[in-house]
């Protein structure tokens, strides 16, 4: 055999290992993304929630800043009233004590009032965007069988959602929790398994703080009128005091909930393939 | 009295009977002593005699029992090797048709796995199962029950056990936000 005859088989030959090869790559890929594709696809965070959840951290932040001033005020007063047994007494500095506290807390209801709008159109807007995504992606999309497998993992790579950085002081529980949302949303997105729990767990806030909302802009309302008929006499209530109460609470918090969502889900899945034909996909 | 033929054939007919009756009970009294195993602390021994009693099939009646009787001598022993047991079991029950792979799979999973065979056997979307919310929470603590009894009694395997809890968790705290969202929607 001459030369001449051989060079285009040899040619011939390098194309065709050429094609083995680039097929065999495009195989090994195409399993490889199979693999991937079998886990469900779900795009719960779009845009319009990102950017809602930081709306609802802003609102929030500018409503517990415009109080931390008159809630610091009121503590003041309130500690004075009940360190000199102004309760019950006559006294007119007790009086005037008394009549200064109801003051500062119109004050804060006020200022409450005044924000509320805005953090209600905010929550609002997030409740509605998250209920949309998790009804469309999860609600409509999945069986109760795909949120399992999310959750646990199964075949998405585990890595934890990396714990927020620590919020500067001073911050209140609504806007760290909602800004702690926002960060996990933002940096979560790699890990699908925690995902749904965030969602959901953000939906439901909203929904619940936008039910308090509503019963703190009641209570505002029924409040100020009965502090213009009381404003110069009579006892201070234990409403006052359990409201001043439940707003620190609102702004401080006794326990922060949103430490909580970071632990959720987040465990690595033990493999079990010894028994992959006695478990169920 | 008389013994005509008839009688006499009656007579014969109705012995005959007894005898049949007899040699039945007496093989029914067999089979069951036969099918019975003796209970000792022995798990891998007790494995072994119900793996010799299912080649039986006139045994395959008991299936249930033994797998009470199982149940009980694992958790006596609990530790990890008990899943292997319970797993070649239902792996040789399977192939001898005794259940079917589901039953199989079912009831490993009840008790070894940390995810929930009553959620995944939910086979509609979300927003449709979770209009039975109720019965798939009822289903859940149920199978939590089994998994508590597999991987803390049986397996004495703490860390999954406490994956299952977490599993139980978030599932309902998912389940309860969608079911809301569905909702919302009408």
């Amino acid at each position: 055999m001459d030369r001449n005859n051989l060079r285009p088989n040899k040619r011939s030959l390098a194309v065709t290992c050429g094609w083995a090869l680039i097929l065999t790559q495009s195989l090994a890929h195409a399993v490889t993304q199979q693999n991937t594709d079998k886990r469900p696809r779900i795009n719960l965070f779009p845009t319009s929630v990102v950017e809602s959840l930081s709306e609802t951290s802003r609102a929030a932040r500018n409503m517990e800043s415009g109080m931390y001033a008159v809630v610091a005020k009121l503590d003041k007063q309130q500690r004075a009233y009940a360190s000199t047994h102004c309760e019950g007494s006559d006294d007119k500095g007790c009086v005037q004590l008394r009549k200064a506290i109801r003051g500062t807390y119109k004050e804060m209801l006020g200022v409450m009032q005044k924000s509320i709008p805005e953090i209600r159109s905010t929550l609002d807007t997030t409740a509605n965007t998250m209920g949309a995504s998790l009804r469309s992606e999860i609600g409509r999309k999945m069986t109760p069988g795909d949120v399992q497998r999310i959750l646990a993992g199964r075949s998405a790579t585990s890595q934890a959602i990396p714990s927020a950085s620590r919020s500067p002081a001073r911050q209140g529980k609504l806007s760290k929790m909602f800004s702690r949302y926002y960060e996990l949303v933002k940096r979560g997105g790699k890990q699908a398994d925690a995902l749904p729990v965030l969602a959901s767990q953000i939906y439901l806030d909203s929904m619940e703080s936008l039910y308090f909302l509503d019963l703190i802009e009641a209570e505002i309302g029924s409040q100020s009128t009965e502090l213009v008929l009381e404003l110069e006499w009579g006892e201070l209530t234990d409403q006052i005091s359990a409201t001043v109460t439940d707003v620190k609470a609102l702004l401080w918090g006794e326990t922060d909930r949103s430490e909580d969502i970071l632990e959720v889900g987040l465990e690595e899945p033990a493999p079990q393939d010894t028994y992959s034909d006695l478990l169920v996909n | 009295m008389k013994l005509t033929p008839e009688t006499l054939v009656k007579r014969g007919g109705l012995l005959a009977l007894l005898a049949v009756l007899a040699a039945c009970s007496q093989q029914a009294v067999k089979s069951v002593d036969h099918c019975r195993i003796n209970p000792n602390n022995n798990v891998d021994r007790m494995f072994s005699q119900v793996s010799d009693k299912l080649a039986d099939s006139s045994c395959h009646y008991f299936y249930p029992e033994y797998r009470q009787q199982l149940i009980v001598a694992a958790k006596g022993a609990p530790g990890p090797e008990n899943e292997a047991r319970f797993a070649s079991l239902l792996r040789e029950s399977i192939d001898r048709g005794i259940i079917s792979k589901r039953q199989g799979q079912a009831l490993f999973s009840q008790y070894f796995d940390p995810e929930f065979f009553a959620v995944k056997a939910e086979p509609r979307s979300s927003c449709s199962s979770l209009r039975r919310k109720e019965q798939m929470y009822t289903d859940m603590r149920e199978e939590l029950s089994y998994k508590r009894e597999g991987m803390l009694e049986i397996l004495d395997d703490q860390h999954r056990f406490r994956q299952a809890q977490q599993h139980y968790n978030n599932l309902q705290l998912v389940f309860d936000a969608v079911e809301v969202a569905c909702t919302q929607q009408l």
